[in-house]
């Protein structure tokens, strides 16, 4: 694949996952607005393991990691040019976000 | 000779003397505000991990996030996301061409800019 069509992914990936970030914040807080009862330990735990809401959630973190990927590597490609500094740092981000990926995994799933 | 010619640029990387335009302010505001959100992250797992736990965990993030420090930290992150939202929208409107004329840009830009605060103001006073 071409650098430019690279690029381009990124930049549709960065633009799609914002859109899914942004319906989800949204719903979630017209529904934290709209909820009457106290929030007890039983309602969180329930309403967010229900198979909708784990799932979304879920969704919703994975959304988070892979637009602060693009996010992140754009910041190092323009402020970090020596290539083995670069190159560590993107590995370096690159495994951390998927440890956090896969704890959310565990917590939700 | 070419060389010289091209030395004589005026090469300015002194931050203090370069004037962006509000624009650039809103552009390099949602770069840090973006790095911010980044560096928190395993902090809101941490607690949605220990809220799922048990009663205890539950109560703890509970407490914990009533502390004058949480409630600072709860407030700095929303601050970042709200910004880091407002000027994520302006940027997909100006993706699909809309108000991408310059004054309709530095419009836009000083419109997140007045929301922002807005909002900063009222989710402030519903935290304290």
């Amino acid at each position: 694949m071409s650098r430019h069509a690279h690029g381009l992914k990124a930049w549709l990936a960065q633009r799609v996952s914002a859109v899914y970030l942004t319906i989800y914040l949204l719903v979630i807080m017209v529904m934290i607005l709209g909820c009457d009862q106290p929030l007890t330990y039983t309602v969180w735990n329930d309403w967010l393991k229900s198979s909708v809401m784990s799932i979304f959630t879920t969704l919703f973190f994975f959304a988070l990691l892979l637009h602060a990927w693009v996010g992140i590597r754009d910041i190092l490609m323009d402020y970090v040019h020596p290539f083995v500094i670069r190159f560590s740092l993107l590995i370096f981000i690159a495994v951390f976000l998927m440890i956090e990926a896969l704890w959310v995994v565990r917590i939700l799933l | 000779m070419k060389a010289t010619i091209m030395n004589k640029r005026p090469v300015y990387l002194n931050l203090l003397k370069i004037h962006l335009p509000i624009g650039g302010i809103l552009s390099i505001a949602h770069r840090i505000s973006g790095f911010f959100l980044f560096l928190l992250i395993p902090l809101w797992i941490y607690l949605l991990d220990l809220s799922l736990q048990n009663e205890q965990g539950f109560s703890d993030v509970k407490q914990l996030l009533d502390g004058w420090f949480f409630k600072l930290v709860v407030i700095a992150c929303l601050w970042a996301l709200i910004h880091h939202f407002l000027a994520g929208i302006r940027h997909l409107l100006l993706d699909m061409d809309i108000g991408i004329e310059k004054q309709a840009a530095t419009k836009s830009a000083w419109i997140v800019f007045i929301v922002e605060a807005v909002l900063v103001l009222i989710m402030i006073g519903v935290i304290l």
